[in-house]
């Protein structure tokens, strides 16, 4: 019996490295892509699976943001700034638990999202923000703007950061959605930074990273303290997760923009399937 | 490093340390209550002392959900030190956000 649950451990762990990758290149947690591998392929029951989840969520952020804030891609000025709504919203989704039925939400934001790809591939050969876009008045005074290496162009590339107020407030909602629904809602926030705040995508995605451990670990605790963090899924998919995002760090360093963008483009549609689906009450 | 600290444990002594279902048994079953481990601070402190596996696993994955904590708190060193007096505000008040989070996750059932 021990051989069985060594290979399932063993097949987890491959699969929580391929959504460290995955997740670390793209900002989110590798949530999106363990919950329904775990549902799906091993019927494992829907708690749990969240509670791997926001294990893979921190997993992915603390392996992948070392290296970021090593190679100063991530913003860390702005991550600290929108944490602040993020974890806000994620006390708050706790408490908000009963306001909506959580299929409604899940109908609504799987909407949402899609819609929200549009904007992104239109966007979708650009390489740098285009030299328009203003700093906010807020950025402006928290000193928000930044530079980051650019591997493609060879160089250092400057930015501004538009749309402060409408990027928090996306990330007050990306927050209680975290706490409503117990996921990392990395998606929305790097659309938030991408769409709303004009930040180049490496940066937002990094930034994120940096970003969605700290709003899980909001609502980590109370996963663990209910027992919905079993060792024998959640050590396999930690460690997976972990190398993963390292490696996934590695990679994006040397990727091209337009490529995060497509693979994060593909994630959102999978996302926004995903929600869909739960919200007309077929769990993956 | 104590996830795999734990995962070795397992391994090599073949047993949790505690009562615990095969993974198979577990997905059939469908329940959660069939698999008995420690996640609380007072029995997983008990297991570490006793070398239990599971205990050990569950404190490296409370050291993982404690990280970001971490993080945010070093954070705060960091602007303390370039005397950015309103990150170092911004920061505080997130790790004081994570902090009560924490605190409140022990009575939300």
């Amino acid at each position: 019996m021990l051989d069985l649950t060594l290979y399932y451990i063993l097949l987890i762990l491959v699969a929580a490295f391929f959504a460290g990758i995955i997740g670390s290149m793209a900002g989110l947690g590798g949530g999106v892509l363990i919950v329904p591998f775990l549902t799906l392929y091993f019927h494992v029951p829907i708690s749990l699976a969240i509670g791997a989840s926001i294990i893979s969520v921190i997993a992915t952020s603390s392996g992948s943001a070392s290296a970021y804030v090593k190679d100063k891609i991530s913003n860390i000025r702005v991550g600290t700034f929108l944490v602040l709504f993020t974890t806000t919203g994620a006390i708050l989704g706790a408490f908000l638990e009963h306001i909506a039925p959580t299929r409604i939400i899940y109908l609504v934001f799987g909407i949402v999202l899609l819609i929200s790809v549009m904007p992104l591939l239109k966007k979708f050969g650009e390489v740098n923000q285009p030299s328009s876009v203003k700093n906010d008045p807020i950025a402006e005074r928290l000193s928000l703007n930044s530079h980051y290496h650019n591997m493609e162009l060879g160089k250092e590339v400057t930015y501004n950061v538009a749309g402060v107020k409408s990027g928090s407030a996306m990330m007050l909602v990306a927050g209680i959605l975290s706490g409503l629904l117990g996921i990392g809602s990395g998606v929305f926030k790097v659309i938030a930074m991408d769409t709303f705040m004009k930040l180049p995508i490496k940066v937002s995605t990094t930034t994120s990273n940096f970003m969605i451990g700290m709003t899980a670990a909001a609502s980590a605790g109370i996963y663990f303290f209910n027992g919905y963090v079993n060792p024998y899924i959640a050590a396999p998919v930690a460690i997976g997760v972990l190398i993963g995002a390292v490696v996934g760090a590695r990679l994006l360093v040397k990727t091209k923009g337009s490529t995060v963008r497509l693979v994060f483009a593909i994630i959102i549609v999978v996302v926004a399937v995903e929600m869909l689906l739960n919200g007309v009450g077929i769990r993956l | 490093m104590v996830i795999i600290i734990g995962v070795v444990d397992y391994l090599v002594t073949g047993s949790s340390g505690y009562f615990t279902v095969p993974l198979d048994v577990l997905f059939k079953s469908g329940g959660i209550n069939t698999n008995v481990f420690p996640h609380f601070l007072g029995t997983i402190s008990v297991g570490v002392i006793k070398f239990r596996a599971f205990a050990i696993i569950e404190l490296g994955i409370l050291l993982l959900i404690l990280s970001p904590i971490g993080r945010i708190f070093l954070q705060i060193l960091i602007y303390a030190k370039e005397r950015d007096r309103t990150f170092v505000a911004i920061a505080s008040v997130v790790f004081v956000i994570l902090l009560i989070s924490l605190y409140l996750s022990k009575f939300i059932a």
